[in-house]
């Protein structure tokens, strides 16, 4: 192996080289349990190593990097900040200030350095000229900016705690979240962060701010990659779209609204998204939306009607409508573009319909090659037959279908896949079937019917999957007699389809498994 | 011609180990080696490495062969967010549970082989079995001589005391 002399040099210290052992000691403090952020336990790690021997200390205190994590709080002396910056040497810091109101009088330690500051993290109640005296200098290394002043909700809102003071002494910041401030996108300050990649803004609204205002912002951002805003955008009615104007997103990977509607809706109607973009929405409904009685949501209140807008809407090739929860079912949207973008919505089950969304689904969706369609209602609702119907017509490229959860629907489904309206074949690329349902002697009898007429219409032979949901059938529990009578029907009637399916396959979900 | 997707290396004590060239790819030193030799069947000499380190490198590279190249660029927190969120699998744990010195070799062995991934493992498992020990458990664990005098050990205790003075 290597001679010692390579290695540390110090018979008292670890057989591994100085760069090595160097290593480990940035692991070490790196990895320090960041809920104990506030006892500074990375820079109790660095003291500790160095009381170990002299070699250590002497490698632990010529290590700038391992001094670069500073927390301000009430564990923060003044003695020990001094101590961190000296160590560090012009190394960049990474800073959280988890403040408290005693902290301003260390701030002079801070302040000599905050030229080479890298990241700022202020994550609790912060004395706002704490900040202003920060911000009076220079940050050319700021990359990274987080602001939580939620301990400031009910407090009189100033111009001083509005975010635009940070972008004048920090040029290079790439990063920006901040929560419970003032954003003033008409003001030259947040223009001025031209760098940015990466933007959230959280509970962050000016009522005073136009859309037109965002949108200047949005275009001189070229660079964003990342967007999230929730709760900071002006609210806009239906009816004040004003004059047509496409801002394109050329590096947005990922883009989370959590807003209004009709805020989603206009905004999505001025920018012009990639189609690889992530694409997250959460509509939340007005104040007073919530205490009214509103129309059902639609997909069209939320999306843009231009396809150039939201390219996936023309390209989505797997649409997956979700709303399983066991206690909060929120009805989830997942669709997937064939350029590897991807549309999420999280809706609101008190918003909408299961009718409206499928109505919604081939309205906005009729001009994608949707191949894989799955659909997963775990509560009882009825969709007939014309909305079936209308999803086949419209998306006829489907080859893969599932159909899971309670209730009627998936009768109704393979009804309309068994008719053959003015003898056209709904959807003759089908290849896969799953279903999953509580009324398995209806549906298996709906799913022998429909694979009869398919194979008589000549069309390719079905993969399907049966599973009987026995959580809360009528039938009663798995095990108990009814069910098992119900099963051996099935099995009698799936082991009849040998001219039809490939594998037909029935499970039954907390019971012996009956394939 | 042997095997052109196989090739031996042979260890610092004569030991030869026949392997798959995408196994020890894994490390940069290797792999500029082997695009430099081309298609030969020469043997490649590791002489700073004895067999049983080498053993246990060729295990690491064989059971990682199939993860996904990290493709992530860097970040604005750079190096600093690869170490706060290096995780040490089950099994690297248990690749590690060796006797200290073969623990040690095995890291400077990865470090002149350039395979990144297993220093980054070693130095996180040595990282984590120094978390939260005194000086002295250190200095146990580790067969550490305290050689600070009484004198320095004063002023280092006189020096830190602001650490904990609130």
């Amino acid at each position: 192996m290597f001679h010692k002399s390579y290695l540390s040099g110090r018979i008292n210290s670890l057989p591994i080289p100085v760069e090595l052992l160097t290593e480990v000691f940035k692991h070490l403090v790196a990895s320090e349990d960041p809920s104990l952020l506030a006892q500074q336990p990375s820079l109790l790690a660095c003291i500790g190593l160095t009381r170990v021997c002299r070699y250590w200390r002497d490698l632990v205190r010529d290590c700038p990097p391992l001094w670069t994590y500073i927390v301000v709080s009430s564990y923060t002396t003044t003695s020990l900040l001094r101590h961190c910056m000296h160590h560090s040497l012009n190394a960049p810091q990474d800073v959280t200030m988890a403040i408290l109101p005693d902290v301003p009088t260390r701030l002079p330690a801070l302040e000599d350095n905050v030229g080479r500051i890298r990241t700022l993290q202020v994550c609790s109640a912060f004395h706002e000229d704490t900040l202003r005296r920060l911000f009076d200098k220079e940050m050319p290394m700021m990359l990274r900016l987080d602001i939580d002043a939620f301990q400031h909700l009910g407090s009189p809102i100033s111009d001083l705690r509005s975010v635009d003071f940070v972008a004048p002494p920090c040029p290079s910041l790439r990063s920006l979240s901040v929560m419970f401030m003032h954003v003033y996108w008409r003001k030259s300050g947040l223009r001025a962060l031209s760098s940015l990649k990466e933007l959230s803004l959280d509970d962050c609204i000016d009522k005073s701010t136009l859309i037109t205002d965002v949108l200047d912002v949005l275009a001189a951002y070229s660079l964003l990659e990342d967007v999230e805003l929730r709760n900071s955008l002006p609210l806009i009615k239906l009816g004040t779209l004003g004059q047509q104007r496409l801002v394109p997103m050329k590096n947005l990977v990922r883009l989370r609204l959590f807003e209004a509607p009709e805020t989603i809706f206009h905004l999505l109607s001025h920018l012009q998204l990639r189609e690889e973009a992530d694409v997250f929405l959460g509509p939340m409904p007005t104040w007073e939306e919530s205490r009214h009685d509103t129309p059902a949501l639609r997909l069209r209140r939320l999306l843009p009607h231009d396809t150039t807008c939201l390219p996936i809407l023309r390209g989505a090739v797997w649409i997956n409508i979700n709303s399983n929860g066991t206690y909060w079912r929120q009805v989830q949207i997942n669709v997937l573009g064939q350029a590897g973008g991807s549309l999420a919505m999280s809706l609101d089950p008190f918003d909408v319909t299961q009718e409206s969304i499928l109505a919604d689904i081939v309205d906005v969706f009729a001009q994608s090659p949707v191949t894989r369609f799955r659909y997963h209602v775990n509560m009882k609702c009825h969709v007939f037959e014309e909305v079936w119907r209308a999803i086949f017509s419209t998306l006829p490229l489907i080859e893969h279908l599932r159909l899971f959860g309670c209730g009627s629907y998936t009768t109704h489904a393979l009804q309309v896949l068994s008719d053959t309206p003015e003898q056209l074949l709904l959807l003759p690329s089908l290849r896969t079937l799953g279903l999953a349902c509580d009324w398995p002697r209806e549906t298996a009898e709906a799913l022998l019917g429909c694979l009869r007429s398919r194979a008589a219409q000549g069309a390719p032979k079905l993969s399907a999957q049966f599973r009987v949901e026995t959580r809360r059938t009528r039938l009663g529990r798995a095990g108990d007699g009814p069910v098992d009578k119900a099963l051996r029907e099935l099995k009698q009637i799936m082991t009849c389809q040998e001219l039809y399916t490939d594998v037909p396959v029935v499970y039954v979900r907390n019971g012996p498994e009956s394939a | 011609m042997g095997d052109s997707n196989r090739l031996t290396l042979v260890a610092s004590d004569g030991g030869k180990f026949v392997v798959d060239k995408e196994v020890v790819q894994m490390s940069v030193l290797l792999k500029n080696m082997i695009e430099d030799l081309g298609e030969t069947d020469e043997s490649i000499p590791i002489p700073n490495v004895t067999s049983p380190v080498l053993t246990k490198v060729i295990e690491f590279c064989e059971n990682h062969r199939t993860d996904a190249a990290r493709t992530d660029g860097p970040n604005v927190d750079g190096d600093d967010a690869r170490m706060r969120t290096a995780v040490v699998s089950d099994w690297d744990r248990q690749f590690f549970d060796v006797d200290q010195d073969l623990m040690f070799e095995i890291i400077v062995a990865a470090n002149y082989l350039d395979i990144k991934s297993l220093v980054d493992v070693g130095c996180k498992v040595v990282a984590d079995m120094i978390k939260g020990k005194s000086p002295q458990e250190i200095r146990d664990l580790f067969d550490i001589v305290n050689d600070f005098s009484p004198e320095e050990e004063a002023a280092l205790r006189k020096e830190n005391e602001w650490a904990n003075d609130r």
